[in-house]
């Protein structure tokens, strides 16, 4: 644990010092190679006057809002095809058809029907995670040991209480897993809807953050965009996650 | 006659690729309350299916299955399982918590309101007969399979069920332990007013522990002989008592 994390800090030192040489040695202009220490200026005044903050509340604040509506909705999906047969034909068919789809092919769609704004964005996230999550949670229900309905029927649970005290708990690593996915693909469809969207009153989030540097060619000021959307990535993935499962999952044996 | 569960001609078969095959054929047993009966016979003669039966998780395909002279129609806390399989305990709970489970199970089903204080009580007394209370806090990963077995009747005994079926739940432990686990069972019964019905394949296992032992045989699953064990308890494998039953029983099973 402690080596992976010892080895990547001393590659990331690599290769940003690999970059800076380059970056000085004056093959390429200024302008297309910034040099880092061009790179974190444009980080450090990006957050100064608060423009990088504000994008960062925002795409946070949508990520988490549609991780949370897709998380519920996946929940109650898997649940009903779980417990009714032909509630799984239905939503085995939409998954099926949709989880394939990229979530950039349906943004035409959905400027048309929702024009550019939050819900738009949030639409776009929601499909990117729901159908994974689905995925994953049935898998989850499905593959609890036999032994466990005998026991619930035993000792005469009902659906609910089967619900919460069984199925979820029994199939949480499942759960996590999903829910990483659904964090990865998240983020990526996140930053790339915003790019698209386009900003209201100049809030448009990291991916228009990055998307703005561009037209004005502030190169320094879309790596800075791109280290922090690099940034957080990272420390969801392999912080928060890796703490829920510590808490959850690992501590309970259920996940070697 | 005070008989309390009735088994009467159950008839149970499986479809399989080729043929239907009968799993259990013409099963009659009388079990009285307070009884210990072991069900003794080799493997696949139909033990756990009868069990399940009984249980309420399967049905027969006919006959008939009562208790106090009333219909069995399905699952119920008055007649709890314990399984072979050490998944049985939630690894997600920690061991009180597993017990609670059923105390909790119990007072609903009873429409018993009992206090959180009230509940953990009775999960540490259960925990305590089984010598565990002090593993109260861990979680089922953390203990030996025979612990695990241990917590898992902790669990079936605070369900408070009238009978305890049990399907050989001592068969995935070392000799040494499932030696404790047996005479820790009987220990219970005597102390306690419950019928058990267990399932074994393991002779000595059924001497040690049954009051009177259901002998089957395989292919049909049929029973031969019911044979009454009148030894006093606590049983001794070296005596000659005891020796001289399972001999009997050697030559009956494997004749
Ligand atoms: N669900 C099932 N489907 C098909 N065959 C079964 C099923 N359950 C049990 N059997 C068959 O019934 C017979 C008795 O099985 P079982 O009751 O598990 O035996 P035992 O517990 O005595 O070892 C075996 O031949 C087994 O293959
Ligand atoms: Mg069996």
């Amino acid at each position: 644990m402690g080596n992976k994390y010892h080895q990547r800090l001393i590659w990331i030192t690599v290769l940003a010092l690999i970059w800076q040489l380059t970056a000085l040695s004056g093959i390429f202009s200024e302008m297309i190679f910034p040099g880092l220490d061009h790179i974190f200026l444009a980080l450090i005044e990006s957050f100064k006057d608060g423009t990088l903050v504000k994008q960062i509340i925002f795409s946070l604040s949508i990520i988490i809002q549609g991780l949370f509506l897709a998380t519920a909705a996946a929940l109650i999906l898997a649940l009903s095809s779980y417990f009714s047969e032909s509630a799984a034909g239905l939503i085995d068919t939409l998954t099926a058809l949709a989880h394939p789809l990229p979530g950039i092919a349906l943004m035409p769609l959905i400027l048309i029907w929702f024009g550019s704004g939050r819900t738009a964005i949030l639409i776009v996230i929601i499909h990117s995670v729901l159908w994974p999550l689905i995925l994953n949670l049935s898998t989850g229900f499905n593959s609890i040991p036999d032994i466990y309905t005998l026991i619930a029927e035993n000792y005469r649970l009902n659906k609910l209480e089967f619900m919460f005290k069984i199925l979820i708990p029994a199939s949480l690593p499942y759960f996590i897993s999903g829910l990483k996915i659904a964090w990865a693909r998240s983020w990526r469809a996140l930053i790339s809807a915003e790019m698209l969207f386009g900003a209201i009153n100049s809030l448009g989030g990291l991916g228009w953050f990055i998307f703005q540097k561009r037209v004005f060619f502030d190169l320094p000021g879309v790596f800075a965009g791109i280290i922090v959307i690099i940034v957080i990535g990272v420390t969801v993935e392999d912080f928060i996650f890796k703490k829920i499962e510590i808490r959850t999952v690992k501590k309970w044996g259920m996940l070697k | 006659m005070n008989s309390y569960l009735e088994l009467k001609s159950i008839n149970k078969s499986f479809e399989t690729e080729k043929r239907r095959k009968a799993a259990l054929k013409n099963i009659n047993l009388q079990i009285k309350e307070n009884e210990f009966i072991t069900i003794l016979g080799p493997s696949g003669c139909g033990k756990s299916t009868l069990l399940k039966i009984i249980a309420g998780f399967s049905r027969a395909d006919s006959g008939q299955l009562l208790k106090n002279k009333a219909q069995i129609e399905k699952a119920g806390l008055d007649r709890i399982m314990l399984f072979q399989e050490f998944e049985q305990l939630f690894p997600w709970q920690k061991v009180i918590e597993n017990v609670t489970f059923a105390v909790k199970a119990a007072a609903k089903n009873k429409k018993n309101k009992l206090s959180k204080a009230a509940i953990k009580k009775k999960a540490l007394k259960y925990l305590s007969e089984v010598k565990l209370e002090n593993y109260q806090d861990y979680y089922p990963h953390q203990l030996s399979g025979g612990m695990k077995q241990r917590v898992a009747l902790a669990r079936t005994l605070a369900a408070e069920g009238e009978i305890m079926l049990m399907d050989e739940p001592f068969g995935s432990v070392d000799s040494q332990t499932r030696q404790e686990l047996q005479q820790l069972l009987t220990q219970l019964w005597q102390e306690e007013d419950r019928t058990i019905i267990f399932v074994t394949h393991d002779i000595r296992e059924a001497v040690f522990l049954s009051e009177r032992i259901v002998l089957m045989k395989n292919e049909p699953g049929e029973i031969i002989k019911v044979v009454e064990n009148k030894m006093p308890y606590p049983r001794r494998l070296s005596s000659r008592e005891f020796n001289q039953l399972f001999e009997q029983l050697q030559g009956q099973l494997y004749n």
